[in-house]
C-alpha cells in the first residue's frame, strides 16, 4: 500500500507541531496515542494507530525532560511505526494477526524514538547560535530583534522532527519491508512479550517521583482492588487492604499527636519538625 | 540612584488585567521556544517579558536597556509554575523598577528551584499517571473517543497557568514564597491520588504472564499433568507478575548507572529472551 502525497506531508509534519505544542501551550498532541491514532486514520488502520500509540503512550509515562534532559521521541515513533505496521498488514491480506502487527510497529516505533534523542540535542546545542545572536541584539538595544531569534529556534526544533519523519516515510520502506520479511517468529511474538512489559517501565518512573516511600499503602489499595476485579476476592485481599488502612490509621494517629505536642509547646517539638521536614 | 518616574501614580505605568493576560499568553508561548545548552529558557524568557518592560519603563530607555539585559541570561525552571515567577517579577519591575536589580535576580534564581519539583509532580507526574494512562487504557480497550482525554485535561492545566500570572502578579513576591510552602501540603495529597491510581494501573496495563509449568504427575491415561504457575498465582493475588517486573525495574532506576533508555533495553532483550525460554507466556 502506497502513502498518498498528502498523507506523507501531513504525517511529516505532525511531529514538528507536536513538539511545538510541547513546549508551549501542551494540548497533548505530543501524546503517542494521538499520533498514533492520527497515523492510523490515515492508513486506514485506525485500531493498529490506537494499539502502537497507546503502548507507547503507557511506556512514556514519566519521560520528560527534567532540567532540560533529552527523552526518546515516541511521538515521530508511534507514526513511522504505525505506518509501517499499517502497510504490512495490508500488504499481507489476512495472512497476519492484529498482534502481530502491534509487534511489528512497536519493533519499528521503539528504536526509531531512540534514535531520535541525538537529534533532540542537536537542536538544543544549535539553538546557542541565536541565543548569542539575541545577546547581541539585546546590547544595542533591537529588541524587535529578538523576535526572529526566538523563531529561529521554533524552526530548529520543528524541523528536526518533520525532516527525519519525512525521510524515513517516504524513503524508508525497502529497508523497512526488507528487515520485516527476514524477522524471524522467535523474534516477533518475543519482541510482543516486551511489549506488554514495557509498560513497566513507565509506572517504576512514576514511582520514583511519587512519595512512594511514605504513602506506599496508597498503591497497594489501588493495586489490590484492581488485581481482583477479574477472579474472586480472597482473604488475601481483604488482608491486604486491612493492612494498608491500619498503616494510614497508624500514621494519621501519629501526626495528630505531633501537631497536638506542638500546640502544646511541648518538649517534643524537635520530634515534629524532624516528621514536617519529611 | 536615579530614580526615574516610576513611582509616580500615573496610570500609564500600571500593568492591566489585559497586559497580565498578554505575559501569560507571551510566556506560554516563547519560554521554552529556543531552549538551548547556554542560557536554557533565557531568550525565552526574556522576550515574554518585553512589552511588559516596554510600559513600565516607558520614559526610560536606559532602565529598559537594563532589564531586557537582565533578563537575558540564564534561566530555568519548571515550565507550568514559571506562571508565578513571571507574574511576581512584573509585580517587583512595576513596583521598584530598576532601582533594585538584585532583588529581581533573587526572585528568580530564589523560585526557580523550589517550584520545579512542585511543578514536575503535579503537572507532568500526576497528570500523566492519571490522564495520559486512562486515555491509552480506555482507548485500546475501545472507546477511542478517550484518546481526546489528554486534549480535554490541558485545558485545565492552561487556565491553573493563566491564574498563577495573576496570583503571582495580585501578591508580589510575598506570595510567591508563600505558594511554595503551602503547595507543599497539597502536592503531597496530589501524590496520594497518583499512588493509588499506578497501583491500579500496574494491575491493568502491565501485560505480563508467566508461563512455567509444573510436572505434578500422569493420569490414569499416562498422560502427563502440569500446573500452570500462572493459575495457581491467579488463585493467590492475581497481577503479582507485572507487579514484580514493575518492582524490578523501580529498585533498577535506582541504580545510579540506570538510566530509561537503558532500561528500556533491558525489558526488550528479557521479554524475547523469557518468552522463548518458556518464562513469559
Amino acid at each position: 500500500m502506497e502513502l498518498g502525497f498528502i498523507a506523507l506531508i501531513l504525517l511529516s509534519l505532525y511531529p514538528g507541531l507536536a513538539w511545538l505544542d510541547a513546549a508551549s501551550f501542551e494540548f497533548t498532541l505530543n501524546a503517542p496515542l494521538l499520533a498514533g491514532a492520527f497515523a492510523g486514520l490515515l492508513t486506514g488502520n485506525l485500531t493498529l494507530g490506537v494499539m502502537v500509540g497507546g503502548t507507547l503512550q503507557l511506556m512514556a509515562l514519566g519521560l520528560i525532560t527534567y532540567g532540560g534532559t533529552s527523552v526518546p521521541d515516541f511521538i515521530t515513533g508511534a507514526i513511522i511505526g504505525t505506518v509501517f505496521a499499517a502497510q504490512a498488514y495490508a500488504s499481507a491480506a489476512g495472512s497476519m494477526s492484529m498482534e502481530a502487527a502491534l509487534g511489528v510497529g512497536l519493533a519499528i516505533s521503539i528504536p526509531v524514538g531512540m534514535v531520535l534523542i541525538q537529534l533532540d540535542i542537536a537542536r538544543r546545542a544549535f539553538n546557542t547560535i541565536w541565543f548569542r545572536m539575541g545577546v547581541r541584539f539585546a546590547e544595542e538595544g533591537r529588541y524587535n530583534r529578538l523576535t526572529p531569534m526566538l523563531y529561529a529556534g521554533a524552526a530548529s526544533t520543528f524541523l528536526s522532527r518533520v525532516i527525519p519523519c519525512f525521510l524515513v516515510l517516504a524513503f524508508g520502506e525497502p529497508l523497512v519491508n526488507l528487515v520485516l520479511e527476514n524477522m524471524p517468529y522467535w523474534l516477533m511474538n518475543g519482541i510482543n512479550t516486551a511489549g506488554g512489559m514495557l509498560p513497566a517501565m513507565g509506572m517504576a518512573i512514576l514511582m520514583r517521583y511519587l512519595p512512594l516511600r511514605k504513602h506506599f499503602y496508597f498503591l497497594i489499595i489501588g493495586f489490590t482492588i484492581f488485581a481482583f476485579r477479574a477472579v474472586p476476592y480472597n482473604v488475601i485481599a481483604i488482608a491486604l487492604i486491612g493492612f494498608c488502612l491500619a498503616g494510614i490509621y497508624i500514621m494519621v494517629k501519629k501526626d495528630m499527636a505531633g501537631s497536638l505536642a506542638s500546640n502544646n509547646g511541648g518538649q517534643s517539638n524537635d520530634d515534629v519538625e524532624v516528621e514536617i521536614d519529611e | 540612584m536615579s530614580n526615574p518616574a516610576i513611582n509616580s501614580d500615573t496610570s500609564a505605568y500600571k500593568l492591566t488585567k489585559k497586559d497580565l493576560d498578554k505575559l501569560f499568553v507571551r510566556s506560554t508561548w516563547s519560554l521554552q521556544l529556543c531552549w538551548n545548552y547556554e542560557a536554557m529558557q533565557g531568550l525565552g524568557y526574556c522576550w515574554a517579558m518585553i512589552p511588559t518592560l516596554k510600559k513600565v519603563y516607558k520614559d526610560s530607555p536606559e532602565d529598559l536597556h537594563k532589564a531586557v539585559n537582565l533578563h537575558m541570561t540564564f534561566f530555568n525552571t519548571e515550565p507550568r509554575m514559571s506562571a508565578v515567577i513571571f507574574g511576581a517579577n512584573a509585580a517587583l519591575e512595576e513596583e521598584h523598577g530598576m532601582s533594585n536589580p538584585d532583588a529581581i535576580i533573587g526572585l528568580k534564581t530564589g523560585l526557580m528551584g523550589p517550584f520545579a519539583g512542585i511543578g514536575d509532580t503535579i503537572f507532568h507526574t500526576i497528570f500523566r499517571a492519571v490522564f495520559w494512562a486512562m486515555a491509552a487504557q480506555m482507548a485500546m480497550a475501545g472507546n477511542y473517543w478517550m484518546m481526546f482525554l489528554t486534549v480535554i485535561a490541558s485545558f485545565g492545566r492552561l487556565w491553573v497557568r493563566w491564574w498563577l500570572v495573576h496570583a503571582g502578579y495580585r501578591e508580589g513576591k510575598r506570595v510567591a514564597m508563600n505558594l511554595a510552602a503551602s503547595m507543599k501540603t497539597f502536592t503531597e495529597g496530589a501524590g496520594i491520588l497518583g499512588l493509588t491510581v499506578v497501583g491500579a494501573l500496574i494491575a491493568s496495563i502491565v501485560n505480563v504472564r508467566t508461563a512455567i509449568e509444573f510436572y505434578i504427575g500422569t493420569d490414569y491415561a499416562g498422560n502427563v499433568v502440569n500446573q500452570s504457575l500462572q493459575d495457581l498465582l491467579n488463585n493467590i493475588v492475581p497481577a503479582i507478575v507485572p507487579l514484580s517486573v514493575v518492582l524490578v525495574c523501580y529498585w533498577l532506576l535506582g541504580k545510579k548507572w540506570m538510566t530509561p533508555a537503558r532500561l528500556m533495553l533491558i525489558l526488550v532483550v528479557a521479554g524475547i529472551v523469557g518468552h522463548n525460554i518458556g518464562i513469559f507466556a
